[in-house]
């Protein structure tokens, strides 16, 4: 962990937590870039934050109030992760059925949403039934399932059991901490691909996009 | 019987181990009474809390190899008991009981427990 990430959790944690968005927009008039201070300032903050309340040295309330700062800043923040583009896909994203966490999956819509796709974040704990209908009613082309406890895993297969059986198949990216950074749990699953934070989920949907593109270019006469 | 709802804000707990939880946390008591003195019914009501999860989170990893799951979770509610004076022994004793429990369900994954809980307990 890095000076600046203690020193921002300390922040999160004091009796001033909105000082914490003023230590942001400093960050940001310094050059720093808007994608950067998601992962490498506010994520890993969040993530201090949650051994501080392991340790013992913190309440879950306190937690709590971080995250809503968090929040609250990445609504600040992310129409600067614009990139300038539309692009003509669509992605629904959920955190699985009973997941309350889903601070990662808003990165992953904001990184996402900068890149140009439309997005549709249905949150935390979404039912998988009219969440699967929701997919096949607007054609989505990707689906971003976020899992943080391995107990919801069997929740995020059954849910990737049913998008397969569409007619028409999404891509599906899954992350969380579910995955302990294991790409064959994601594929164990029945997933594309595995994002550990919202920059690889940019990344990882990127290249997909770019290998559809050169598939089509090759099927042309 | 615990005598309390389980403490818990998870939609998806894992309930169905809570019999066999309640009936683990009979055994753990039995061997180490004085914990009742320390904790009260919420040290009753979070023994078949965590139970329940441990129980889970050994099936889970029995039936999902690669997640390696039992480890990391173990350690981190181990932190956790460890961070608010939990004696790590009786965790550990725990541990054995529980995967005991789960040796006598899946008498095939005998090998598989016995080596699972040897990496967390170091015994």
């Amino acid at each position: 962990m890095t000076t600046s990430v203690a020193w921002f959790a300390d922040v999160l944690l004091s009796d001033r937590p909105t000082a914490a968005r003023v230590a942001v927009q400093t960050l940001l008039a310094g050059g720093r870039d808007p994608r950067s201070i998601y992962i490498d300032v506010l994520a890993p903050a969040l993530e201090e934050v949650g051994v501080r309340w392991a340790r013992g040295q913190i309440t879950i309330a306190q937690e709590h109030l971080a995250t809503t700062v968090v929040s609250s800043i990445m609504d600040a923040l992310a129409p600067q992760l614009a990139r300038g583009q539309t692009l003509p896909h669509s992605i629904a994203l959920a955190g699985t059925s009973g997941e309350l966490h889903v601070v990662g999956l808003d990165m992953v819509e904001d990184f996402l949403a900068g890149d140009g796709w439309e997005t549709y974040n249905f949150g935390a704990a979404t039912p998988a039934q009219g969440f699967v209908e929701f997919v096949a009613a607007i054609g989505a082309d990707a689906v971003g399932l976020s899992t943080t406890l391995t107990t919801h895993l069997r929740a995020a297969e059954e849910t990737i059991a049913a998008l397969r059986l569409l007619e028409r198949p999404p891509f599906i990216i899954v992350g969380g901490q579910a995955y302990g950074d294991s790409d064959a749990v994601a594929r164990a699953i029945g997933a594309d691909a595995y994002a550990r934070d919202a920059r690889a989920a940019s990344a990882g949907l990127g290249h997909h996009l770019s290998s559809i593109g050169a598939r089509r270019d090759a099927e042309l006469p | 019987m615990s005598g309390s709802p389980v403490p818990t804000t998870d939609p998806l707990f894992p309930s169905a181990w809570v019999p066999l939880a309640e009936r683990l946390c009979e055994a753990y008591y039995a061997e180490f009474p004085e914990t009742d003195a320390r904790y009260g019914q919420r040290g009753r009501d979070f023994c078949v809390h965590d139970n329940a999860y441990l129980l889970s989170w050994l099936t889970d990893e029995l039936d999902l190899p690669a997640s390696r799951a039992f480890g990391r979770n173990v350690a981190w509610l181990a932190g956790i008991l460890e961070a608010r004076g939990f004696p790590m022994d009786a965790f550990h004793r725990n541990l054995e009981l529980m995967g005991a429990a789960v040796a006598e369900l899946r008498p095939q994954d005998k090998g598989r427990i016995d080596s699972l809980l040897a990496s967390v307990t170091g015994r």
